[in-house]
C-alpha cells in the first residue's frame, strides 16, 4: 500500500528576482512499512522536502499524498491535528523541552487536546521499554547524553502510533557509537510497530540502515538503490551512487570551464 | 568604533532602547524636580499655606538627591543585567583576539550614544513634564497660580554632570568586568540554559518555612499592637518592639523569598501531578511557571519589594492626604463653628450677606468619671468635662451633617464622643471595645452606660473643650449644669475674602479651669475669657473650615507630591526589570514553541500557554506586593485612626491597571513573535 505519494513536486523560494528552486518536480512514491532514505549533496533540496512532507511548509506546486491525504489543500488547524495524530518527528536538534522530565516529553504530543487518552502509562512504558528508557523516566533533557536525547525524541515520535516518522539528520549529532545504536533503535521501530520511516541523510552508513535510498539531486528526483544481500554491499552500492552524484557534479563543473 | 556601535545597537536594539527610555525617564522626572527647587518664587507661595519657605525646597533637595541614588543604583542592575546577556558574544570577540582595553573602550562607547539619547530625551520630557508637575503640586497645596514650562539652566546642568559621571562610571565598571574576566570564564549560551536543580526534599523544606513564616508575619500584621505589646512585656519594652519589628521585616523578606524559591514550585510541581493538570494546556504553563520562578526568583522578589514598597507609599501618602481633610472636616463640619463669644463677631460680620444660615446647638457643661481601657494598655480611671447633648438635637444636626453615626439612647443609655475614639475600641486579635462601661456624673449623682464611642461631633469637635456625651432628651431635661452654645453657620457660595479675614484673624479663645473640684464634681464649672490659674481647657471661639484645609492641604499635599515623584520612579525601575525579564524569556522559549507548533499543538493552545504563563508571572509580584502594601496601610490607617481610604483604593487600581495593561501587551508581542 502506497502511504506516501510525491507527484511533480517544486518549491521556490524567494521572490521574482532573487529565486532558489529548492524542488524542481519531484515524484517518487513510499509503501507501508519502509525504511527510506533520502540522500543526495548540500542544498540538493532534502530538508526542504521534508518539510513539506512534515506539512510546515507549502509547496509551490505539485502535490502530496499521505495516507491518501492531499496535503496541499489543508488548513493550518488541520495540519496541526494532521502532525499531531498521523506524522512523528526526530529532529537533529533534538526539540525536547528543557523544562519537562524525560517521560513528560515523551507523552506531550498525547496532552495537546482533550481528552487525554486514558492508557497514556501503558503507552508510554511500551515506548521506554522499545527504546530502552525505563531508566530515564525521571530525569531532564539536559541531564541526558546526545544519544539518550535523541532516543526520546524517537519515543516521542512513534508514541501517538504515526503513520510515518520524518527524521532530519538524526544522527548528525551523535558520534558513531550513539549512531548506531540509534539507528539500530529506528530500525527496531520499522520491524516491531509497522511504522513507515523517511530519513533524511548525508552519510552513507546511516543510510545502510534503510531498505532503499532516493537521491536526488537540484531539487530532481536523480536516482534509487535498493537493499538486496547484506548491509555491507547496500552501503558499497550507496558509496558508489554518491560518487556517481558528486562525479557528475565535477564533471559538469569541468564542462563549464571547457 | 562607529561600525562597532552601529552593529551592537542593530543586535540589541530593543534592550538599548529600553536603557535610553528607563533612563530618559528617570531623568525627565529629576529635571522636573531639580526645576521646581530651582523656582524660588513659585516654592514661595507653595510654602505659603505653611509660613515656613525653607522647608519645601529642602525637603526637594532630599528628594532629588533620593532619587539620584536610586537611580544609581538601578542603572547599576540593568547594566549588570545587559553586560552578562551579552557574555557569549563578548567571550567571542575576546577569542577571536580583540583586545580588552578595545572591547571595553567600544563598550563604554555604546553606552555614551545610550546615555547621550537618554539625556536628551529626558531633559526634553522633563521640561515637558515639569509644567505639569507644578500644577499637580500647585492643586495638591491648594494654591491657585497659572504656571509655564519650567526652563532652568542650572538644572539642566545638574542633570548634565550626573548622567556624565553615571556614564563615565558605568564604562569603567564594563571595562573592569572584560578585563577582569578570563577567555573561558565567560558563560556560553549552553550554560544559560542549564535548568535549576530538581525539586529535592530541601525545597519542600524551604516551602514549608516560606508559607510558615507568611502565615505568620500576616498574623502578626492583623493585631501589631497586640503583639507587640505582648513582646514587650516579655523582652521589655525596647527589645519588644526592636525584635517584633526586626522579626517581621526578616520573617516578610525571607517568607517572599522562599514562596517564589520554593514554596510555589513545590506545591505547583505537586498541582502538576494531579490528573487534572494531564492536558497540555495546564501542565506546560505551570512546569514553565515552576521553572521561571525558581530561575527568576530574585528579580522577582525584587520587584514584589518594589511593589510593596512603591504601594506603600503612594497608598500610604493618599491616607495621609485623606486623613488630614477628614481631621479637618471632623473638627468643623460647617464653614465657620462659633461658641456664644465668637458668634457675637460672626453675626456682625456677616450681617449683610445674603444666604447665611445658622445652627445653634445647646450643650450641657459636666464633669464626668469613667474607666475605660486605653489601647494596648490596662484600665484607668479618666476624669474629664463632658458637653452633653440631647439626643434630639443630635438627630438635627444629623441631617445636616451626614457623617454622623445614626444613635439611640435609653434613658440610662449614653454615647461618648472623643477624637480618640480609635484607641478605646480596637478590632481582631487582642482587640476590645469600651461600650457597657459605667460613667458616673458625680456632681449630678447620676450613672450612664456607655452604648458606643465615636469621633464625629456634632458641628465639629471645635466647639467642644473636651469630650461630648449624647444622652435621652428626658435624661438631658433633668441635668442641671450650666449651657454651652455652639454655632455652626453655613454661607451659600464662596465667603468673600474681606469678610473671611476678620473672622481668620480672630484670637479670641473660651476657657474653663479644670482643678480638682469640678473635676470631682463639687464645683461648677464656668466658661471664661480669660485663661485662668494653672489647669484649664480652651477652644477656639471662632474656627473657619476653609483655611484650615488650607494649611493642611499645604503639608499633606506637599508630602503626597513628594511621594508620587518616588512612586513614578520606583514604578520605572519594577515595569523595566519585569519588560526585560520578559525579553531574556521570549528569547530562550522561542525554540520550545516552534517544537510545540512541530509537535502539531494547536494554535489557540499554544496561545493559552503563552498568555497563563506570562499573566502569571506578572500577577505575582504584583499580587504579593499589593498583599504586603495592604497590609502596611492598614497599619498605618489604624493607627491613625482612620476611615477607608478610597484614595488608597484608587491607587492600587492604577496600578494593578497599568501593570496587567503591561502584561496583556508582552504576552500579545510573545504571542505574535510564537506565529512567526
Ligand atoms: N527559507 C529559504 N529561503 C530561501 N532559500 C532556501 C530556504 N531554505 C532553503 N533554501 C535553499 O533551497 C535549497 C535547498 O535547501 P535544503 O535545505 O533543502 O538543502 P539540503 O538538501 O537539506 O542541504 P543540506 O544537506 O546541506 O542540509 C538550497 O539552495 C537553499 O539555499
Ligand atoms: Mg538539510
Amino acid at each position: 500500500m502506497r502511504i506516501v505519494n510525491v507527484d511533480h513536486l517544486s518549491k521556490t523560494y524567494g521572490h521574482r528576482f532573487n529565486r532558489v528552486v529548492a524542488l524542481n518536480d519531484l515524484s517518487f512514491g513510499i509503501d507501508a512499512g519502509e525504511f527510506v532514505g533520502v540522500m543526495g549533496p548540500s542544498g540538493a533540496g532534502k530538508s526542504t522536502l521534508l518539510n513539506l512532507l512534515a506539512t510546515f511548509d507549502q509547496p509551490t506546486t505539485g502535490g502530496i499524498w499521505i495516507d491518501r491525504v492531499d496535503l496541499t489543500t489543508m488548513s493550518a488547524a488541520d495540519s496541526a491535528r494532521f502532525r499531531r495524530e498521523d506524522l512523528g518527528f526526530i529532529f537533529q536538534g533534538f526539540d525536547l523541552l528543557n523544562d519537562l522530565t524525560v517521560s513528560a516529553n515523551i507523552t506531550m504530543p498525547l496532552t495537546f487536546v482533550p481528552p487525554v487518552p486514558t492508557d497514556l502509562d501503558a503507552r508510554l512504558q511500551t515506548v521506554s521499554e522499545l527504546l530502552g528508557l525505563t531508566q530515564l523516566l525521571t530525569r531532564f533533557p539536559l541531564q541526558l547524553s546526545q544519544g539518550q536525547r535523541q532516543r526520546v525524541a524517537a519515543a516521542r515520535a512513534i508514541i501517538t502510533k504515526p503513520k510515518l516518522l520524518l527524521a532530519d539528520e538524526p544522527t548528525g549529532s551523535l558520534d558513531s557509537l550513539a549512531a548506531t545504536e540509534l539507528l539500530q533503535y529506528l530500525a527496531k521501530i520499522n520491524l516491531e510497530t509497522d511504522v513507515t520511516i523517511m530519513m533524511v541523510t548525508h552519510d552513507a552508513f546511516t543510510a545502510s540502515f534503510c531498505n532503499r535510498i532516493i537521491f536526488i539531486r537540484d531539487g530532481a528526483y536523480f536516482a534509487e538503490v535498493t537493499r538486496q544481500g547484506s548491509r555491507q554491499e547496500f552501503f558499497n552500492h550507496i558509496i558508489d551512487m554518491e560518487a556517481t552524484i558528486n562525479g557528475g557534479r565535477r564533471r559538469r563543473g569541468g564542462m563549464d570551464q571547457a | 568604533m562607529g561600525a562597532w556601535i552601529k552593529r551592537s545597537w542593530a543586535q540589541h536594539a530593543s534592550v538599548s532602547r529600553l536603557m535610553a527610555v528607563v533612563l530618559g525617564s528617570l531623568l525627565a522626572v529629576m529635571y522636573a524636580v531639580a526645576a521646581l527647587i530651582d523656582d524660588r518664587p513659585l516654592l514661595r507661595q507653595v510654602s505659603q499655606g505653611v509660613g515656613n519657605t525653607t522647608v519645601f525646597p529642602a525637603a526637594l533637595v532630599v528628594l532629588l538627591v533620593v532619587m539620584m541614588l536610586f537611580s544609581l543604583t538601578f542603572l547599576l542592575y540593568l547594566n549588570r543585567l545587559l553586560l552578562t546577556r551579552r557574555d557569549g558574544e563578548l567571550g567571542l570577540y575576546r577569542r577571536l583576539g580583540m583586545p580588552a582595553s578595545r572591547l571595553g573602550r567600544d563598550l563604554g562607547g555604546e553606552l555614551g550614544v545610550i546615555f547621550a539619547a537618554g539625556l536628551g530625551a529626558g531633559l526634553l520630557g522633563g521640561i515637558l513634564v515639569s509644567k505639569l508637575l507644578a500644577m499637580v503640586l500647585l492643586r495638591l497645596v491648594d494654591v491657585a497660580q497659572p504656571v509655564g514650562l519650567l526652563v532652568s539652566p542650572p538644572a539642566i546642568g545638574e542633570l548634565s554632570g550626573y548622567t556624565v559621571v553615571v556614564w563615565l562610571l558605568l564604562a569603567a565598571l564594563n571595562a573592569w568586568y572584560v578585563k577582569g574576566h578570563e577567555l573561558l570564564l565567560y558563560s556560553t549560551p549552553d550554560a544559560a540554559k542549564t535548568p535549576t536543580a530538581p525539586l529535592s526534599g530541601l525545597d519542600l523544606l524551604g516551602g514549608l518555612l516560606g508559607a510558615v513564616l507568611l502565615i505568620s508575619v500576616v498574623w502578626f500584621a492583623q493585631a501589631p499592637t497586640y503583639w507587640t505589646s505582648r513582646a514587650a512585656q516579655l523582652f521589655g519594652n525596647v527589645w519588644g518592639l526592636l525584635g517584633s519589628l526586626v522579626f517581621g521585616l526578616l520573617a516578610a523578606i525571607g517568607g517572599v523569598y522562599l514562596l517564589f524559591a520554593c514554596t510555589l514550585p513545590v506545591g505547583l510541581a505537586k498541582l502538576a501531578k494531579l490528573r487534572w493538570a494531564r492536558p497540555a494546556s495546564r501542565y506546560l504553563p505551570l512546569m514553565i511557571i515552576v521553572r521561571r520562578l525558581r530561575a527568576n526568583r530574585h528579580s522577582l522578589w525584587l520587584t514584589t519589594a518594589l511593589t510593596t514598597v512603591t504601594l506603600t507609599v503612594i497608598g500610604g501618602a493618599a491616607v495621609l492626604y485623606q486623613f488630614g481633610q477628614t481631621v479637618v472636616a471632623q473638627n468643623i463640619a460647617q464653614p465657620i463653628v462659633a461658641t456664644a463669644s465668637g458668634q457675637r463677631l460672626v453675626a456682625q460680620t456677616l450681617a449683610k450677606t445674603p444666604g447665611v444660615t445658622t445652627t445653634p446647638l445647646a450643650t450641657k457643661l459636666v464633669a464626668g468619671k469613667v474607666r475605660l481601657r486605653l489601647r494596648s494598655a490596662h484600665d484607668r480611671l479618666e476624669k474629664n468635662l463632658y458637653q452633653v447633648i440631647a439626643q434630639s438635637d443630635y438627630q438635627r444636626i444629623r441631617r445636616q451633617q451626614s457623617q454622623l453615626p445614626a444613635i439611640a439612647v435609653r434613658q440610662d443609655q449614653a454615647v461618648l464622643l472623643t477624637t480618640a475614639e480609635h484607641l478605646y475600641q480596637v478590632g481582631g486579635l487582642g482587640g476590645f471595645d469600651n461600650t457597657g462601661r459605667s460613667l458616673r456624673l458625680p456632681q449630678i449623682g447620676k450613672r450612664l452606660v456607655i452604648k458606643a464611642i465615636t469621633a464625629d461631633f456634632p458641628l465639629g469637635s471645635s466647639g467642644y473643650f473636651d469630650r461630648g456625651l449624647v444622652v435621652s432628651d428626658q435624661q438631658y431635661a433633668q441635668i442641671t449644669a450650666p449651657v454651652v452654645m455652639i454655632y455652626g453657620t453655613h454661607v451659600r457660595g464662596k465667603l468673600a475674602p474681606a469678610l473671611e479675614k476678620p473672622l481668620a484673624n480672630s484670637t479670641a479663645m473660651d476657657f474653663v479651669a479644670l482643678d480638682q473640684a469640678t473635676l470631682a464634681g463639687s464645683k461648677v464649672p464656668t466658661v471664661v475669657a480669660k485663661a485662668p490659674g494653672q489647669d484649664y481647657l480652651g477652644r477656639d471661639a471662632i474656627s473657619l473650615r476653609r483655611p484650615a484645609l488650607h494649611q493642611m492641604n499645604g503639608v499633606f499635599g506637599f508630602v503626597l507630591f513628594v511621594i508620587l515623584m518616588l512612586g513614578a520612579v520606583f514604578m520605572v525601575a519594577t515595569a523595566s526589570i519585569l519588560l526585560l525579564k520578559q525579553l531574556a524569556e521570549a528569547r530562550n522559549e522561542r525554540a520550545a514553541q516552534v517544537t510545540l507548533r512541530r509537535l502539531g499543538m494547536p494554535q489557540p493552545v499554544l496561545t493559552r500557554v503563552i498568555y497563563t504563563q506570562i499573566m502569571v508571572i506578572f500577577a505575582l509580584p504584583l499580587g504579593v506586593g499589593a498583599g504586603g502594601a495592604a497590609l502596611l496601610i492598614k497599619g498605618l490607617k489604624d493607627a491613625l485612626g482612620g476611615h477607608p481610604s478610597q484614595v488608597a483604593g484608587a491607587v492600587f487600581g492604577v496600578y494593578t491597571l497599568v501593570y496587567l495593561v503591561f502584561a496583556w501587551v508582552t504576552a500579545a508581542r510573545i504571542d505574535r513573535q510564537a506565529r512567526r
